[in-house]
């Protein structure tokens, strides 16, 4: 163990950085120095640096919140085993009342405080991670909280830590200390945060940036002595230089994080506070990827039953403010992730406390998150030693699993080890389907993706208002408004999110084929759905319009388009025989060519004068006013082309294969692909 | 003695560099300055706060008077080590005003501090136990015999006297805890009192002896007991990252610890000692240590000849992370590179804007207004004691000020304090 308090501060908190590769660092940028100014590595050549370039996150990088519940979080009294009496008669009077907490399943319960929390557990956007824990660990804070901020495989209690496993992450980003991919509300960077290199930066909560350039024109002889002074290295000890260019990055930060500060002040409890900022910082997409959050006061050794349920108040209220700050944009692009440095012994001590223990319990909450119960709840009658529940889960599969399937880093690397991982991130095997376009105001500009597993993607200029997180699902389609759409399930089933609204569905009824498409009424109020066999229900002011159930088709239905004038539709075959009815007319079809490859589904022109079927291939077949834009069909795709959607001038249209892959072509621009999220299922359709 | 030793001494013992204090060590040897600077008698008494006890007032309002009183005392008293060394063991002893009752409870806990920071280890530890501020803080008033609450024990023993260094076991925290029951505060919580029908007399074993041990027996056992030589070696090791640098070699804390230790765990002894260390006159030493936020406003506030009150020093320390009778847990607060951080730097920013106006509007400085920029860079490295100026904040700070001659005075004044805030020979403790 460490000698002296000091040490285990300095490692709980930044460390200077006396390692080999941190003296060449030095070294490497004393040389640059010389050279041109490097932006965002927290040094400036004399004179002005170049603009600090902005470095958005794309949908496909996730953000990770983590909240630490600093001084040991009672996790027996968070996540109740409230149904063995072996808890109420262990915790004497501080068990939580069975009758108040709220039901998980399994005999477990939520405090009751957690009611936000609940709602999205019942949501499926929460994942309880129980007993969890460290085999080795001792009942001291500060050794704890080092075990859990550095994180790696070979901690031991007293090793020297000079980083933690977040700051590891951001080393391998190759995060500079001038960039915002970490972020931290407070005046020091903890532990978890700090890597050989890379460093969060700590950030104020709300308020205006009086630093960096859009300080008054008078102050700009500052900004340029604050960079001389930051430039060059000083024989003066070890922490000169590192205040000199703190005084730099600090511009740079200050320039590059304005968006997110609009100089209203955040009113709420500090805690909710900072999750409000941390909210426009992502908000903001400045590039951020890591944000830590604490919530302190969880030592609790008296009082436990009233001081814990103002933490779970707190804890409740700060995470709604988060999602009430969060732009729906990036919902889906962040996960929450609570952590603390241990449990709480089981029997409560003479003050209705409960002194130091062991296993706790970890929650990981997002709308990309599979919810539901995980790791294994720690046994009552089988306590150690000192009276504490046994940890279950090492905390660092947690880690890895956030690492690894969230973040998309390299997990060993980063905890020096391999553990286990959690399937905690949406995911489910596919069969290849496709749905056609919504026209949308802003299509050229944004498009959704939907994965079989029922994850909603949004790309561009186009906001994400949640996920049904069904399998089997096979469409999406945009409301007209652009704010809000349908999700189709092939059971029948429909979610509507925002403006977009319910008429009905065939969820629950039993069905003779599959749907396997959808198409919104133009008029927002409404919609179709068609199964393979081209059976067609129609709801709210969708009305029917012929269908073929009452044929026997050679090969399935698999896409449908409606008329922009909402009174007709068309549906085509997989061997590009094209049905019309009602209003919508024959242009054309595939029918009689021998194709090499299946047609997957169909778009609509946005005129109704013409449509263009897609085969797997990314062959495209253009009829009436649909005009040719280019194909995939001449390119070797790694994976199967599954969807189309058009813009609304109807001059280009976006072709999505079944890893989420795009392509654009005319008018078409693109704004991101989910090429790197394959784990959250496949891609099933497109909407724009 | 040096001037830049004298220089040195006087910046480590204060907060700031008071030049009258330099000149009059110069002539002395360094055991004379040393004596110079320990000896607090030529400064003013520290009654009690006007307000402390009101306690019409909150809590906060209360502690908020206590803090301006105490940052004004460390800015102007001629032998600042005495508010220094309190500053540390307020960070050694940690106690958070949110847990009082009384904001008074705060001005106790450091009285306690006061009176004993030149005196016996074991005698200023056991005072802290037993203040209200402890017992709240670490809920010792509700320890009972049957159930005992081990938070104050733990602490006790991996912050207060022994560290984290494997010297004690956690059936010693366990049993430590029994020992400590009954330690409590009268009914409305104001003050000690021992509750006999809440002690647990049974026998306890702690550091291998089993006997009826009692709470302030553990404190002396550690100290000048079973792990005197441990705790000498913690108390050694943390007071001298305090004054001189962190990590400090082997043999320095061993030869320190002995003196320590041969001197009765005589608290003025080691202080002498440390500063009389020629290890402490190292260049590692002079560049090792980043000023604490309490001890850079009070710093600033000295140079600008603006008053804590005026300057607010107190409320702009809090918002750089350091609030006096608030520290963050237990261990107190972190220093250097926790200090560094970029909401910090702009915060220092703000602060030293803030200050540049009250000098101004003060008038402490008029002469530099008229200075060209060589000149006026000699003015603030004095009045503020930035030593010799390296090259870059020298030139940076010129540079500022030629190219602010086509605005006010004020602006060129002001982002000259902004610069001066900034640099890290200001920084540097």
């Amino acid at each position: 163990m460490c000698d002296d308090l000091a040490d285990m501060r300095r490692q709980l908190s930044v460390q200077p950085d006396l390692s080999p590769a941190g003296r060449s660092r030095r070294r490497f940028l004393q040389y640059t120095a010389a050279g041109t100014a490097i932006a965002g590595l927290g040094l400036a050549a004399p004179g002005r640096a170049s603009a600090v370039a902005s470095s958005a996150t794309s949908p496909v990088d996730g953000v990770l919140v983590v909240i630490q519940l600093a001084g040991g979080n009672d996790g027996l009294n968070t996540v109740a085993p409230v149904e063995d009496g072996g808890y109420h008669s262990l915790r004497r009077g501080a068990a939580l009342d069975p009758e108040q907490a709220l039901a998980l399943g399994e005999g477990l319960a939520l405090h009751p405080s957690l009611t936000g929390l609940k709602a999205r557990y019942d949501r499926g956007e929460v994942a309880v991670i129980r007993g969890i824990g460290h085999a080795d660990a001792n009942l001291s804070h500060f050794d704890s909280m080092a075990f859990w901020q550095g994180g790696a495989a070979d901690i031991r209690a007293g090793h020297r830590l000079r980083d933690g496993w977040l700051g590891r992450y951001l080393d391998g980003l190759g995060a500079g200390t001038a960039g915002v991919e970490g972020v931290v509300f407070d005046t020091a960077v903890p532990l978890h945060l700090v890597g050989r290199r890379a460093r969060a930066v700590a950030l104020p909560t709300g308020g205006v940036l009086t630093f960096g350039s859009r300080i008054p024109s008078h102050e700009a002889p500052l900004n340029d002595a604050l960079r001389t002074m930051g430039a060059g290295e000083r024989t003066l000890g070890p922490w000169a230089d590192q205040l000199a260019r703190m005084n730099v990055t600090a511009m740079d930060e200050a320039d590059r994080l304005f968006p997110a500060y609009p100089g209203d002040e955040l009113v709420g409890s500090r805690f909710e506070v900072e999750l409000a900022q941390a909210a426009r910082l992502i908000n903001a997409d400045v590039g951020v990827r890591v944000l830590s959050v604490t919530l302190g006061g969880f030592d609790t050794h008296e009082g436990l039953a009233w001081s814990h349920a103002r933490l779970m108040d707190r804890l409740d209220a700060g995470i709604e403010r988060f999602y009430a700050e969060l732009d729906g944009v990036m919902a889906p692009r962040v996960a929450l992730m609570t952590f603390s440095e241990f449990g709480r012994r089981v029997v409560p001590n003479g003050s209705h406390g409960t002194d130091h223990g062991a296993a706790s319990v970890a929650f990981v909450i997002g709308s990309r998150v599979k919810g539901g119960l995980y790791g294994e709840q720690p046994s009552l009658s089988n306590l150690d030693g000192r009276g504490n529940l046994r940890p279950q889960v090492d905390f660092r599969s947690m880690y890895a699993t956030v690492l690894d399937r969230w973040l998309r880093a390299d997990a060993r690397e980063v905890l020096r080890g391999d553990f286990e991982q959690f399937d905690l991130f949406g995911s489910d095997p596919d069969r290849t389907t496709i749905v056609g376009p919504a026209p949308s105001p802003l299509a050229r500009h944004g498009y959704l993706m939907v994965t079989e597993a029922g994850g909603v993607h949004n790309f561009g200029r186009c906001a994400n208002f949640g996920s049904p997180w069904t399998p089997g699902t096979v469409a999406v389609r945009r409301h007209p408004s652009g704010d809000g759409y349908w999700v189709a399930g092939r059971d029948g089933g429909v979610f509507s999110y925002g403006d977009a609204g319910y008429f009905g569905s065939m969820g629950g009824r039993s069905l003779s084929r599959p749907v396997i498409d959808m198409a919104a009424a133009p008029d927002g109020e409404g919609y179709w759905l068609v199964a393979e066999d081209g059976g067609v229900f129609s709801f709210g002011s969708a009305g029917f319009h012929g269908s073929t159930g009452n044929l026997s088709l050679v090969e399935p239905v698999v896409g449908m388009a409606a008329h922009p004038d909402g009174r007709g539709y068309w549906f085509c075959a997989r061997d590009g025989g094209v049905f019309a009815y009602g209003s919508a007319g024959f242009y054309g079809s595939a029918g009689h060519i021998r194709l090499n490859r299946p047609v997957v589904g169909m778009t609509a022109h946005p005129s109704g004068r013409g449509y263009w079927l897609v085969c797997d291939d990314g062959g495209v077949f253009a009829f009436g006013a649909a005009g040719f834009h280019g194909s995939t069909g001449a390119i070797r795709l790694a994976e199967p082309i599954v969807g189309m959607a058009t813009t609304p001038s109807g001059r280009g249209y976006w072709l999505v294969a079944r890893d989420g892959g795009v392509f654009a072509f005319g008018d078409a621009t693109f704004q991101g692909s989910l090429g790197a999220v394959a784990q959250t299922g496949d891609v099933r359709g497109i909407a724009a | 003695m040096r001037r830049d030793e004298a220089e040195h001494l006087v910046r480590r013992t204060g907060f700031g560099v008071d030049q009258v204090l330099v000149e009059a060590l110069l002539p002395l040897g360094r055991s004379a300055a040393v004596d110079v600077v320990t000896d607090f008698s030529p400064n003013p008494p520290a009654d009690a706060p006007a307000g402390i006890f009101d306690e019409q007032q909150t809590r906060w309002a209360q502690t908020k008077r206590l803090g301006a009183w105490w940052m004004e005392r460390m800015r102007s008293v001629p032998r600042p080590l005495e508010e220094k060394l309190v500053l540390y063991w307020h960070g050694h002893f940690a106690t958070n005003v949110d847990t009082h009752k009384y904001g008074w409870q705060a001005w106790e806990a450091h009285r306690v501090m006061r009176a004993g920071c030149m005196g016996n280890f074991g005698d200023l530890a056991r005072q802290v136990a037993l203040s209200s501020a402890m017992l709240l803080y670490l809920d010792n008033y509700r320890n009972k015999a049957g159930r005992p609450n081990e938070n104050f024990s733990r602490e006790l023993f991996e912050l207060h006297l022994l560290g984290s260094g494997g010297h004690y076991t956690e059936a010693d925290v366990t049993e430590s805890a029994r020992a400590w029951t009954g330690h409590h505060l009268d009914a409305e919580r104001r003050s000690y009192r021992f509750q006999p029908t809440q002690h647990d007399n049974g026998s306890k074993t702690i550091f291998g002896v089993t006997r009826n041990w009692d709470g302030p027996e553990v404190i002396g056992e550690a100290v000048a007991g079973r792990r005197r030589e441990a705790s000498a070696r913690y108390v050694v090791t943390r007071l001298w990252s305090f004054f001189g640098y962190p990590d400090p070699e082997p043999s320095l804390v061993e030869g320190l610890a002995a003196t320590y230790s041969d001197a009765n765990q005589d608290l003025a002894v080691l202080v002498r000692a440390i500063l009389n260390r020629p290890e402490f006159y190292s260049d590692r030493a002079r560049s090792a240590l980043v000023r604490s936020p309490v001890e850079l406003t009070a710093a600033l506030a000295k140079g600008g000849g603006i008053s804590a009150h005026r300057s607010q020093v107190y409320r702009w320390a809090a918002a750089m992370g350091q609030d006096l009778f608030r520290p963050p847990d237990p261990s107190g607060w972190s220093s250097q590179a926790a200090w560094i951080s970029t909401v910090g730097t702009w915060v220092r920013a703000d602060f030293a804007r803030q200050l540049a106006w009250r000098i101004f509007d003060g008038r402490t400085m008029e002469a530099v207004h008229q200075l060209g920029p060589e000149a006026a860079v000699d003015f603030l490295a004095d009045r503020f004691s930035l030593g010799v100026p390296s090259s870059q904040t020298r030139r940076a700070m010129e540079d500022c000020w030629r190219r602010g001659a086509q605005v006010h005075d004020f602006h060129r004044f002001r982002n000259a304090v902004v610069l001066t805030a900034l640099s890290p020979e200001m920084q540097l403790g």
